[in-house]
């Protein structure tokens, strides 16, 4: 690994000292220069500018293409409950229903012309943020999205749920501020 | 074939559940005014109520079933839900009921397993 970053080092200040206008010509000492396989090499001009990664990167380039000429078939993965490292994390999908109803409501007065459409954008713009988090892909997902006025009376939200307590999980967060309050909450089942 | 379930049998009825969630609520809050107190015993109480009913239908799914409660003083309220799921098993379904001093919002939502 030391050589690897060596000689990465050493492309990185070759390239920039280089005054040749020509790109093509100077990745040829370059490669030259390089510990790494020269055949494997070959491939950079093709995989782009990522010298550091040069072999690996012209691989998965390579069974990329194969991919686009033919339709891969999966087997069954007799999987029935997501990975442990794919699993619904409460925690991080709080933090961005508090991110989230902090950025679209800070500084918003109450209005009822407006609150119906935002409850309406927050929710889609959360489900998407958290479906961009990276849990299992078998997760189904509600969100919901209570945006209420504030004149000092009471408001309660519950909820409960029949499902699998080892795979499902939610997550909550409200904001308040001025005469405007909101509840957002989001619902992850896993689909088996 | 009788082990079979029919269609109609396993999918989310929308009508059959507003009639558990309206008497559900009937159920719970009837004709009680708005009293502070008793909020967090109504909400769970409908919602405990839905869930029973909706178990007792026998059908494939996994339920979210959400209740909110506010005092009538001219404030306003919004809700709105987006899900990722099967558009073609799941589904969703809200009851707004009222009376003199307070709303009583319900969603429920049913996820096919």
């Amino acid at each position: 690994m030391a050589q690897l970053s060596d000689g990465q080092a050493d492309l990185h200040s070759r390239r920039r000292s280089s005054v040749l206008p020509m790109d093509g010509l100077t990745t040829g000492p370059m490669r030259r220069m390089s510990r790494l396989d020269p055949r494997a090499s070959i491939q950079y001009g093709f995989s782009g500018r990522r010298m550091s990664h040069a072999s690996r990167s012209s691989m998965s380039g390579l069974s990329l293409l194969n991919n686009l000429k033919m339709p891969t078939s999966y087997q069954n993965t007799y999987r029935l409950e997501p990975q442990s490292s794919e699993k619904f994390q409460s925690k991080k999908a709080q933090e961005v229903i508090k991110s989230v109803l902090e950025s679209y409501l800070s500084g918003e007065k109450y209005s009822k012309d407006i609150c119906g459409n935002l409850a309406q954008q927050i929710s889609e713009v959360i489900k998407g943020r958290v479906r961009e988090l990276g849990f299992s892909t078998r997760y189904k997902l509600v969100c919901l999205v209570t945006i209420g006025q504030n004149r000092s009376q009471g408001v309660a939200v519950a909820s409960r749920s029949i499902w699998n307590t080892e795979t499902d999980n939610w997550a909550s967060a409200s904001y308040s501020s001025g005469d405007l309050f909101a509840v957002a909450n989001i619902y992850a089942t896993y689909f088996e | 074939m009788d082990d079979f379930q029919s269609a109609e049998e396993t999918a989310f009825v929308v009508d059959e559940v507003t009639n558990i969630i309206k008497e559900a609520v009937e159920g719970a809050i009837g004709g009680n005014g708005y009293q502070h107190n008793k909020v967090n015993q109504w909400t769970s109480n409908v919602v405990e109520q839905c869930l029973n009913q909706l178990t007792k239908l026998g059908k494939p799914f996994k339920y979210i079933v959400t209740c909110v409660i506010m005092q009538k003083n001219g404030a306003g309220l919004h809700t709105a839900s987006s899900c990722f799921w099967d558009n073609s098993t799941d589904g969703s379904c809200t009851v707004r009921w009222e009376n003199k001093t307070m709303f009583c919002i319900v969603s429920v939502f049913g996820l096919a397993i």
